[in-house]
């Protein structure tokens, strides 16, 4: 008797071992299986849904802050279902902003957000979009007298007046020489810039007796400029105390001559523009300060000002949008962002 | 639960099972395949119909020149065709919200579009009415429309073509693994079918196990075992239930059996008994009718009326008889001494003697320290009658028996010599061999055989060399003499003197 129960319960744990391998092997194939589903979706694009469509024009491809401004806008809207669309990135065409406008509008796009100007076409082309409907938002540049909803203003005057006070709080003595690099092409807002740094330096700085040189550089040659900066930062009489980049393309330049040529910097330089090797830069103290609009916080308004208009119908009509400062004090933050 | 299936449904069962889970799982990576496959066929449709519409959109662009050109009617008739082939092409790229970034720039095209064939339609239209400032303002703004519509889908093309090349190197990459993952699945399915297929048939299996087990059990005379539990009505639990029954009976069978078996017994236990008791009865009925002591008692009046007629011979041999008598039958067959075999011996003698008128010498050589020597009784004096029965019959010399008992070496010899006829050699070996002899024997007439003697001496002895019969020849006369092993001469020694 107690023999033939022992049999029954090998018989039975047999059973039992039989059945959890059974299991194991049926959740190993639905595991390949799900596996197998998964990796079929994932390997199709992405599949994000959006429920507003808003166009970004700027005026050039290269712009250092509008590219800047346009990613922080579409990498702020994608997770709120917004899609913004860079309507000049990709086309090759040799269209005026107004034309984009009008093709955005053609586009029934729920939004435009454009990098004006005063121009009478733009102006024409602002208020027909409007007129049909569609919300324009101008960025960076505005487009006065039209009937554009809202102005994204980076603050040319504010980022100037910034400039003044690195200057004022960097400078080791108290009759500094001050050269501020400008391109023979500069545009308003540069000298929007200049202005702010000027007032700053009488108002704010006006202890010192600052010499301020507005140092022409070309803006179309880089070996051009490269040799021009290497005169300035090699010259061993007449170096200037502060050199102020303004905008990411001289910063840029600067940088690159000051490692090509190896020069060994006495000068203070202030660039504008945060990227990861600028921010090196501040660290290895070949540059003092970084200042820059707040591309994170534009982007993120011209999305939310945007929607806000489209929701509720109201709008601030002058949006500016606050500057960044890096020093050596705080650059470990933003190279950790980076 | 009971098992209903019979025992081919469960078999049929498991195939079932096994190629139902093998069709399901061929089925799942066909259709994975068949995704796969679709997938990768489909990743370009994307670019194919934008084509399809860029080419009608050009047609119409063309069209719309060569009509407003020409104002041609086969012209107006190809445009407003290829219009509606346009729409229904471009309609596949409406979308409502919420869309996807392709979506959004498909329904962009569209937008673009419709605002195309708007102004196209509108230019045909002033065209027509032969309206040259607005047919020529809709024309440019049709153009310009076309180079929006253009540049859009050029560039959608090229995103297009971006994603699905993206998307078609996902796609191969994953039907590379996938068949490797596939192969895995079969691999794993067949042992999961494996799996199944054991577990099914151990279930159908082991019912028939454990009545094959129950089965050795009874067959080795184990009636006690537990009956076989049958979880089915199949033909298996008809076998076990027929089974147990067989069990169930076999077991009462072996009961009635052995009730049977003991009743028998004790009848036939109480026939024999019975029968014992007859035999007792007869026997007790015969030995009265030859009551030894009427024998001895009728011997000894005799014996007393031949002293009062002072025939003193008559009584001596009387009493002789008596005594030869009483002594047979009491001797037969237990142990006496030496010498009480010598006296039966002499009486023996004597009695013979008076028969036959004193012609047997008679003589006796024996050593007095052996008289009380154990043997088997009545072993001696069958010898001496062998000697006159078959030794002297037509003998015409004098006739004589010596008896000589003496010590040699470990034995004691008895020997019984006489100078008659003589035996054969043939007839000693039959002797002692124990084959019957037709002169020798002689039980048939009330005596104890030669072969009895032989046979009781080896038996009590424990030994062959016993006894030796020689005979020198014909008329040579015939000696035989016994070999009594001194040991047992000296353990009676020991025993009388303890006694």
């Amino acid at each position: 008797m107690k023999e033939y129960i022992k049999k029954r319960l090998i018989a039975d744990r047999y059973e039992k071992r039989m059945i959890v391998f059974l299991l194991i092997l049926l959740l190993i194939i639905i595991g390949i299986f799900a596996f197998v589903h998964i990796q079929l979706q994932n390997a199709s694009v992405d599949e994000s849904t959006y429920n507003y469509h808003y166009v970004f024009i700027s005026k050039s491809e290269d712009s250092y802050t509008a590219n800047h401004i346009f990613e922080e806008a579409r990498d702020y809207g994608k997770p709120r279902g917004i899609y913004v669309e860079r309507l000049k990135e990709n086309l090759n065409l040799s269209y005026t902003n107004a034309d984009y406008i009008k093709m955005a509008a053609a586009m029934n796009a729920d939004g435009i957000f454009v990098e004006a100007s005063a121009e009478d076409e733009i102006k024409e082309s602002i208020n027909d979009t409007s007129n049909e409907g569609i919300p324009v938002v101008t960025i960076l540049s505005d487009c006065p007298g039209s009937r554009r909803k809202s102005f994204v203003e980076l603050g040319q005057y504010n980022l100037g007046r910034e400039y003044g006070r690195i200057v004022i709080d960097v400078t080791k003595t108290r009759s500094p020489e001050v050269m501020v690099l400008v391109d023979d092409d500069a545009d308003s807002g540069t000298i929007q810039i200049i202005n702010g740094i000027k007032e700053t330096l009488e108002n704010e700085g006006n202890h010192l007796e600052v010499q301020f040189v507005e140092q022409e550089v070309d803006g179309t040659l880089n070996f051009r400029f490269m040799n021009k900066v290497n005169d300035i930062l090699s010259a061993k009489r007449g170096q200037p105390d502060i050199i102020i980049c303004l905008n990411v393309r001289d910063t840029q330049m600067v940088y690159q001559a000051i490692k090509d040529y190896s020069i060994s910097v006495d000068a203070q330089i202030i660039g504008t523009g945060i990227s990861e090797s600028l921010l090196k830069s501040i660290k290895e103290g070949d540059f003092v300060a970084l200042v820059d609009a707040n591309a994170t916080q534009a982007g993120m308004m011209c999305v939310d000002s945007m929607t806000a208009y489209l929701k509720n119908g109201n709008i601030n009509e002058h949006i500016i949008v606050e500057d960044t400062i890096v020093t050596k004090e705080n650059v470990e933050r933003y190279l950790n962002e980076e | 639960m009971r098992n209903r299936r019979t025992f081919r449904d469960q078999i049929v069962y498991i195939f079932l099972v096994t190629f139902f889970l093998m069709f399901i799982v061929n089925l799942l990576i066909f259709q994975n395949m068949k995704a796969i496959i679709d997938n990768v066929d489909s990743a370009y449709d994307g670019n194919r119909k934008l084509m399809e519409v860029r080419d009608k959109l050009d047609n119409l662009q063309l069209e719309m020149h060569e009509y407003i050109n020409t104002k041609d009617e086969n012209t107006l008739n190809k445009f407003y065709s290829d219009e509606d082939a346009y729409k229904e092409l471009i309609s596949d790229f409406k979308h409502v919200s919420p869309m996807t970034e392709l979506q959004i720039r498909e329904n962009s095209l569209y937008n673009l579009s419709d605002n195309y064939i708007l102004y196209v339609n509108q230019a045909v239209l002033a065209k027509k009415t032969r309206n040259v400032e607005e047919y020529q303002s809709y024309q440019s703004m049709a153009n310009k429309g076309y180079e929006y519509l253009t540049a859009y889908m050029t560039d959608l093309n090229n995103t297009m073509f971006h994603n699905n090349s993206v998307s078609y190197r996902n796609m191969l990459n994953l039907t590379k693994y996938t068949e490797v993952l596939y192969i895995v699945i079969l691999f794993l399915t067949g042992g999961l079918d494996i799996c199944i297929l054991l577990l099914l048939i151990k279930r159908l299996v082991d019912p028939l196990r454990k009545l094959a087990d129950t089965a050795i059990e009874v067959g080795n005379g184990n009636l006690d075992v537990m009956l076989v539990e049958s979880s089915s009505v199949n033909e298996i639990g008809i076998v076990n239930s027929s089974f147990n029954q067989m069990v169930i009976s076999l077991k009462d069978y072996i009961e009635k059996f052995r009730k049977s078996m003991e009743t028998e017994s004790a009848l036939r236990e109480q026939s024999i008994r019975m029968e014992t008791a007859v035999k007792d009865a007869q026997l007790r009925y015969l030995q009265a009718q030859i009551n030894p002591h009427f024998l001895f008692n009728t011997l000894n009046a005799g014996a007393q009326l031949a002293m009062m007629e002072n025939a003193d011979k008559t009584y001596k041999y009387i009493h002789k008889v008596a005594d030869f008598f009483r002594f047979k039958i009491k001797q037969n067959d237990h142990t006496s001494s030496i010498g009480e075999e010598l006296k039966i011996v002499d009486d023996y003698i004597y009695i013979i003697n008076v028969r036959y008128s004193g012609e047997i010498i008679y003589n006796k050589n024996v050593d007095e320290s052996l008289l009380n020597v154990s043997i088997p009784g009545m072993i001696l004096q069958p010898i001496v009658e062998n000697c006159i029965k078959h030794g002297f019959p037509e003998v015409e010399w004098e006739k004589r028996i010596d008896v000589s008992v003496t010590e040699e070496d470990d034995n004691i010899v008895i020997s019984v010599s006489d100078n008659g006829l003589g035996i054969p050699e043939s007839v000693i070996r039959d002797i002692m061999n124990n084959e019957k002899s037709g002169n020798i024997d002689s039980d048939k007439d009330g005596g104890i055989g030669i072969d009895n003697v032989i046979m009781r001496l080896k038996n009590f002895y424990n030994s062959e060399d016993v006894i030796e019969i020689t005979s020198v020849g014909p008329n040579m006369g015939t000696e035989v003499a016994l070999f009594i092993p001194k040991e047992i001469k000296e353990k009676e020694n020991v025993q009388d003197i303890d006694s």
